[in-house]
């Protein structure tokens, strides 16, 4: 609402609109409403199940980004800390599909996903936290359960969808790195794990 | 998912081709990009519409979108498609709330009305209070237009008046709302 509009009818200057126009920012969109609203929808038959096809396309296309942070940390690894400077850890994000349903995941177009994930491994990149990426292959082989898995089954949350190899002085660097991937924005889970090294 | 600014920049042609996407998918994702667009408006006025209950809002949002998404294929945008929801949501709102006031009326607990709860000095919240305690339309009516930016006319649409009406009730809500607020009102209540 503009201040023209912000007048009340007796045509002098309303403080209380403009207070009544500040309200918008609240309350927030409660984050749980939007898995709750989806999975009524499909329960109901409005909205297509999760598709094997569309999960896959969010993973080929989270793996694509990660090939792209591969170029981009291979670019610029970071160098060895001068002496003085804090220890830094290499870190291991491993990229796991929602627990449940979650509409951002699948939301935007495939480019808009793309940019998110190249800006993000651009400017880790250029921070020098980014170490590598590796695409994983939708292939898998589950040892010790039996015949070779053909691609991502259907449904499982447990599947790792990347990887990334990030380096930061501490754990709550790292995951300070983690919080701001895309990955995690869109609803994505990612195990962050320490590299046991010397 | 992000919400546009407000009504003012959701755009028609944006919503028609969102609405086409989703009638022709059927798919989450065209689903998340409606609900990216309207969701938080919605929410915000079936939550002051309930009273600020956050679990009657979520129902109340839930049915709503529900609702909106198995009519979409309907939607023959003579409005805009947030008018358009926020009018099923609007409905979906008041049943929750007779909904409420049913079970409160057969419980020995009665649910206190939102109004009723804790106080908080909090300007803003006190402006939530001074809200919730309006009657229904004077209150539609404020929410629409001075919170959510709504224009007389569609107002008129959501709630079936004529913009006229719009007006002299939003005149008549905000003098309400003034006295509610003004100080010492509460003792004399």
């Amino acid at each position: 609402m503009n201040d023209t509009e912000a007048r009340d009818t007796e045509g002098r200057y309303d403080e209380l609109a403009r207070e009544l126009a500040r309200l918008r920012a609240t309350p927030p969109l409660p984050p749980a409403l939007a898995a709750d609203v989806l999975s009524a929808l499909r329960r109901e038959g409005l909205v297509q199940a999760a598709s094997r096809r569309s999960w896959l396309g969010r993973a080929a296309l989270a793996a694509a980004c990660v090939v792209l942070g591969v170029v981009v940390g291979r670019a610029t690894v970071p160098s060895a800390p001068q002496a003085g400077e804090p220890l830094q850890s290499d870190y291991a994000m491993l990229l796991l599909r929602p627990e449940t349903d979650d509409p951002r995941y699948v939301a935007g177009t495939p480019e808009q996903t793309f940019g998110e994930y190249q800006n993000w491994a651009m400017a880790r990149g250029k921070a020098g936290q980014l170490v590598l990426g590796e695409k994983l292959a939708d292939e898998r082989l589950l040892v010790g359960e039996g015949d070779r898995v053909q691609g991502l089954p259907e449904g499982t949350s447990d599947t790792v969808e990347g990887l990334f190899l990030i380096r930061a002085k501490s754990i709550e660097e790292a995951r300070a790195i983690v919080a701001s991937c895309p990955h995690v924005l869109r609803g994505g889970r990612v195990e962050l794990r320490r590299i046991d090294g010397p | 998912m992000t919400e546009s600014a407000g009504p003012e920049t959701s755009g028609a042609d944006d919503d028609a081709e969102l609405v086409a996407a989703f009638v022709r998918e059927r798919s989450a994702a065209a689903f998340a990009a409606l609900y990216a667009r309207h969701a938080a408006c919605v929410y915000r006025v079936v939550w002051r519409t309930v009273g600020g209950d956050d679990a009657d809002a979520h129902d109340a949002a839930q049915e709503a979108w529900l609702r909106a998404i198995a009519a979409l294929p309907r939607f023959e945008a003579r409005s805009r498609l947030r008018t358009w929801l926020v009018g099923i949501a609007l409905n979906c709102a008041r049943e929750q709330v007779r909904r409420r006031v049913r079970h409160a009326a057969e419980s020995v607990d009665a649910v206190p009305s939102p109004a009723a709860r804790e106080r908080s000095p909090d300007d803003r919240m006190r402006l939530e209070h001074a809200l919730a305690a309006l009657p229904d339309g004077a209150r539609s009516v404020i929410v629409l237009h001075d919170v959510e930016g709504f224009t007389h006319a569609e107002i008129a649409t959501v709630l079936g008046i004529d913009a006229g009406t719009s007006k002299s009730q939003l005149s008549r809500a905000r003098a309400l709302l003034r006295e509610r607020l003004a100080p010492g009102s509460e003792e004399r209540r």
